[in-house]
């Protein structure tokens, strides 16, 4: 059992089956590609559910199921450990289904370059599986760079044939401008982690990289607040928050469908990993000086991006600007610094995952149908494609935050925690500050809704396909889980709340 | 008035000066290559005194610049058969001609 | 006499030996056996390695009257060095049937160049240090200007008037040094500056020292030449120029800096400044570069900034990070280079040329992407590890060294986009119309490129034993 369910194999089997697809001697048929790689996404799915149901919120790592640890570089201490908690749990769980889903919704948006496409999602897999898993500062860091090739090449790729429309942009630009924000961020995160270990070593005398093995206490807290500092850029980047996040709306509206939904759904979840597993797991002491002003930061960014989301046209683009508010909220969670405040945020990170999903899926079945991708000249889809129009409305109602979904307790949960906080007025004042958020948020989404989805257009007469079976299953699963998780948020909270 | 050692050194470091400047500043590249010849012999002066000066047991400046004459010359011999060379193409010696790369 | 011979200078007498051989053949041989002398050549550099075996592991031998020594340190340079040396011969088939006339002066004239590298680390004075730079410098100025035409001329006439204009430098240097302490052997200085206080005058000839010694890895003040000569020269040539120079001239400016010169605190901020002023210039001028082999000139210059960096905050840690670093370095250079040279001397080398690429040559073009990401420093390879470690040295060096660190740090981000801009084209589509090439690649080449990136990606995935020998070695120093 030990040999069969465990986190290395968790993070490189996607790597071996990437190198499988990409290497000469495997098919180039498109359909048995594709058909592998779903197949393998399903297994691997399969795989995680089951690591999840041996997990044991109250002590992980009594099984040794969720710990892996091996020698790697001594003499810098970094050890090839792997730790699953219950955040990780989660998150890799979550990341296995976006990527299931991603993969079943590239069947129409994929249309060329399918073996190096396949190759770089499963390449990614590892990547950010590894990064949600790995217990070592250096570790997660290969994994954070090796995390930005794939994702470069899924977004510069231009995998979807379609040429000439004003709505195709410039995707290697926006990969440009991805990856030289991300490495960048990366390389002030490089500077943190290095002051960290050195730090930690004169301080402690211990050369170690692992995370359970650091010890900040020693450290002075002007050189904490600096590798804070420099941890928060790099994660800031990949959350983001407002100053630093003009690469996102590019590289989501960019990207091809199934891309799009893996990057809003999974790689913006890694910055609120990392700064969880960093910032507020490592340093409290530090973070709790400075989660007041992280706070207001929050609080920009989604009152901020709320508003240019009312101002844009094009539906990936609101998406895109409402992920980064909705990521706001989960750094507001954190901020909190309580139990609850946690464990919001990181339920919100998956009820986000699974909305934003539904909402790129929806944009790129009308995108696909439509070529076009303007609110103000889309109108009338509903008569025309009556099924999509029905998870539309229920997905946009998920996304404003309406009960009996699961982003309604995410949102409640992070404002409730920021409330109870025990710092000073700030946090509260942000809290009530970011309430007006669920109203931006519905005006936006129904805007969406109204424009694209209702009234008749008299030019578009010819029949239109309503959704096929593929997407059917898509938008049928994210639709449960945000109702499952709404009806019945316990089923995560407890696994979160077993972590303390 | 008594030579010192600061003559020399000044006579030498005078040399290697106008040398250094004389590769950055001159056109035409036997010129170059002449500045280049000056350098060595400014270092050669400096050499020869710090020998006959400071160091009475063991003469390694003056086996120095023996070697460094020796190899001035081999180095400057290289380079007039490459100017050579090229010099068969442009048929100039101005240095900013042989600016293709 | 004898003792001295077996104990350090056999391998290098032994590359004489064969030297000698290569010239002599290449005199009685008629030009149409120019084909063997790869093979001699090839079998002069492997007996080397073997007799670089019986070389003792004492920890540290002097001889010739102090002038020449050998420690574990330049034994892991001479292999090194060796080890590049035998796959720069493999990779050189192509331009030694372009001029099979004189293929048998190539050769001998490529070990000369290895001799004189090796020398260059072994040397304990400054006179050997002198010549044996010099003995490197002639054999490369030949090997550059060796291809046929006009351009390799000009790059190798560049070379040589700036090693000569930093050669006066160095020896300016050397004259004053050798004025204040009066000897001009390392030890004897480094007692000297050891036990008596050297005001500016010390200063300044360590800094004329190493400003001369740096002009061969296009740092700053000599820095311009590595553009043109990148342009003007071979690629199998280039195979060698980024490799063997640099590692004989860090292996020598390392222990420089950490004995006779290592008592200047001026000295350790020039040089940190003009690595930083180096890698601003080498990788803001790269990105609007299109030409791979300027790409790659400035990359070489970057990297070499880097590593000078580290190796002028003199550690013993920082010493290990540069060893480190060169040893992963330069097989990334020479499977970049293989690749190059597949690809052809003769054709245009800018970033679109090689469009494409990947659709038909799979696995060639996966091993230049390997070389590639190791230069940028990605994981998996073993520019991530080196990097990693690198940067880790230089933050242990103190807080003042956080700001130097960050602007590498940035500039490592402009480092990956020029890289990118090499990359990328390789996987994109091309139309319709234009033919995708075919690379013919010889069993030699290919033998040459798969090895590098194997060495890479092994360094990359197990490097505890390379970096336990590096610190082993910086610690017995």
């Amino acid at each position: 059992m030990n040999i069969l369910l465990s986190p290395p194999i968790l993070v490189f089997l996607p790597m071996i089956v990437s190198l499988l697809i990409i290497s000469p001697l495997f098919t180039s048929n498109e359909i048995v590609v594709r058909r592998f790689a779903k197949g393998f996404c399903a297994f691997h799915f399969l795989y995680t559910i089951l690591m999840l149901g041996f997990f044991n919120p109250e002590n992980p790592y009594v099984s040794e199921l969720h710990f892996f640890g091996m020698d790697w570089i001594q003499s810098l201490g970094i050890k090839f450990v792997f730790k699953i908690d219950a955040i990780s749990m989660i998150l890799s769980a979550l990341t296995s289904f976006v990527f299931l889903i991603s993969i079943i919704s590239s069947k129409f948006n994929i249309r060329k370059h399918h073996k190096f496409y396949y190759s770089m999602q499963m390449l990614l897999m590892s990547a950010i599986l590894g990064i949600f898993t790995s217990g070592d500062m250096f570790l997660f860091f290969l994994f954070w760079e090796l995390e930005m090739i794939p994702a470069y090449f899924l977004i510069g790729g231009n995998f979807s044939n379609v040429t000439g429309n004003e709505f195709e942009g410039n995707p290697k630009k926006s990969a440009i401008k991805f990856i030289l924000f991300t490495f960048t961020g990366s390389m002030f995160m490089l500077l943190g982690i290095l002051l960290l270990h050195y730090f930690n070593v004169i301080s402690s005398g211990n050369i170690t990289a692992n995370f359970s093995e650091i010890f900040v206490q020693g450290i002075p807290m002007k050189i904490q607040l600096f590798i804070m500092a420099c941890l928060l850029v790099g994660f800031g980047v990949k959350l983001p928050f407002v100053p630093l996040h003009t690469w996102l709306p590019d590289a989501h509206t960019d990207a091809s469908t199934p891309v799009s939904m893996v990057l809003a759904g999974i790689l913006l979840k890694t910055g609120g990993y990392g700064l969880y597993r960093f910032n507020y797991q490592l340093m409290p002491d530090a973070f709790r000086l400075i989660a007041p002003i992280l706070a207001i930061f929050a609080v920009i960014s989604i009152i901020y991006t709320a508003f240019v989301c009312y101002t844009q046209t094009d539906i990936k683009r609101i998406i895109a600007y409402s992920s980064i508010s909705n990521m706001g909220l989960v750094l507001l969670g954190l901020c909190a610094f309580n139990q609850i405040g946690l464990t919001a945020s990181v339920f919100h990170m998956v009820a986000h995952a699974l909305v934003t999903c539904g909402l790129f899926m929806i944009a790129g079945i009308v995108y696909l149908r439509y070529k076009n991708r303007d609110i103000n000249t889309l109108s009338g889809i509903a008569s025309k494609m009556p099924r999509l129009f029905g998870f539309a409305v229920l997905i946009v109602l998920a996304s404003i935050g309406v009960p009996l979904f699961a982003p309604f307790v995410g949102e409640i949960l992070t404002i409730i925690g920021a409330l109870n906080s025990d710092f000073s007025f700030i946090l509260k004042a942000c809290a009530i500050l970011s309430l007006p958020l669920l109203i931006l948020c519905s005006c936006y989404m129904l805007k969406f809704l109204h424009n694209s989805f209702y009234g008749i257009k008299s030019d578009i007469s010819e029949t239109v396909n309503d959704i096929s079976i593929h997407e059917f299953i898509v938008l049928a699963s994210v639709l449960a889980g945000l109702i499952i998780f709404g009806l019945y948020p316990n089923a995560l909270l407890n696994i979160i709340m077993g972590l303390n | 008035m008594e030579i010192t050692i600061y003559h020399y050194l000044s006579i030498g470091l005078f040399m290697f000066l106008a040398g250094l400047i004389g590769t950055i500043l001159v056109k035409n590249v036997i010129k170059v290559l002449i500045s280049i010849e000056i350098m060595l012999l400014g270092v050669n002066i400096n050499f020869v005194t710090f020998a006959t000066f400071c160091d009475g047991i063991k003469f390694d400046g003056y086996i120095f610049t023996l070697f460094y004459t020796g190899i001035g010359a081999v180095e400057l011999a290289i380079a007039l058969y490459l100017f050579y060379l090229m010099f068969q193409k442009k048929k100039s010696d101005n240095i900013e001609k042989y600016g293709d790369l | 006499m004898l003792n001295d011979i077996f104990n350090i200078l056999l391998p290098h007498i032994a590359l004489g030996g064969f030297i000698i051989i290569l010239f002599l053949m290449g005199m009685i041989l008629p030009i149409r056996m120019f084909k063997y002398s790869r093979p001699t050549a090839i079998i002069g550099i492997y007996v080397t390695i073997a007799l670089l075996s019986t070389v003792q592991m004492e920890p540290q031998y002097f001889g010739f009257k102090n002038s020449v020594m050998s420690d574990t340190y330049t034994l892991l340079f001479d292999f090194i060095i060796l080890i590049c040396g035998f796959l720069v011969a493999i990779l050189n088939r192509t331009l030694i049937y372009s001029i099979k006339r004189n293929a048998y002066t190539f050769y001998a004239i490529l070990l000369a160049a290895i001799l004189g590298a090796m020398n260059v680390v072994s040397a304990n004075d400054f006179l050997t240090l002198f010549v044996s730079m010099e003995l490197l410098g002639f054999s490369t100025y030949y090997l550059i200007a060796s291809a046929k035409g006009y351009p390799s001329k000009e790059a190798s006439f560049k070379y040589l008037i700036t090693s000569a204009v930093s050669t006066g430098v160095f020896l300016f240097g050397v004259s004053y040094l050798y004025g204040i302490t009066g000897s001009i052997n390392f030890s004897a200085i480094y007692e000297k500056v050891a036990n008596e206080e050297f005001s500016l005058m010390y200063s300044v000839s360590s800094i004329l020292i190493v400003l001369g010694l740096i002009s061969k890895l296009a740092i700053f003040p000599f820095a311009n030449w590595i553009i043109d000569v990148y342009k003007g020269c071979e690629t199998s040539v280039l195979a060698f120029l980024s490799t063997i120079p640099k590692l004989a001239l860090f292996g020598i400016i390392a222990r420089l800096l950490v004995f006779p010169l290592g008592s200047s605190f001026e000295l350790t901020f020039v040089i940190a400044l003009f690595s930083l002023i180096t890698a601003f210039w080498a990788n803001t001028y790269a990105i609007k570069e299109n030409n791979v082999k300027v790409i790659l000139g400035c990359s070489a210059s970057a990297n070499a900034s880097y590593v000078l960096l580290a190796a002028s905050l003199v550690s013993v840690y920082n010493l290990s990070t540069v060893l480190f670093y060169l040893i992963c370095y330069v097989f990334m250079n020479i499977g970049v280079f293989a690749f190059l040279n597949i690809y052809g001397d003769k054709k245009p080398m800018h970033t679109e040329d090689f469009k494409g690429f990947f659709a038909k040559n799979h696995g060639l073009t996966f091993s230049y992407a390997i070389s590639i990401l190791a230069l940028a420093g990605i994981p998996v390879t073993s520019g991530f590890i080196a990097k990693i470690y690198l940067f880790s040295g230089i933050a242990k060096s103190g807080l003042i060294f956080v700001p130097f660190l960050i602007t590498l740090m940035l500039l490592t981000v402009a480092a990956l986009f020029y890289y990118l801009k090499i990359l990328v084209p390789l996987f994109e589509e091309c139309d319709k119309n234009t033919e995708i090439p075919t690379l013919k690649a010889l069993f030699s080449q290919k033998f040459v490129l798969v090895t590098s990136a194997a060495i890479i990606l092994v360094i990359g995935i197990c490097p505890e034993k390379l970096i336990e020998l590096c610190q082993f070695i910086a610690y017995n120093i």
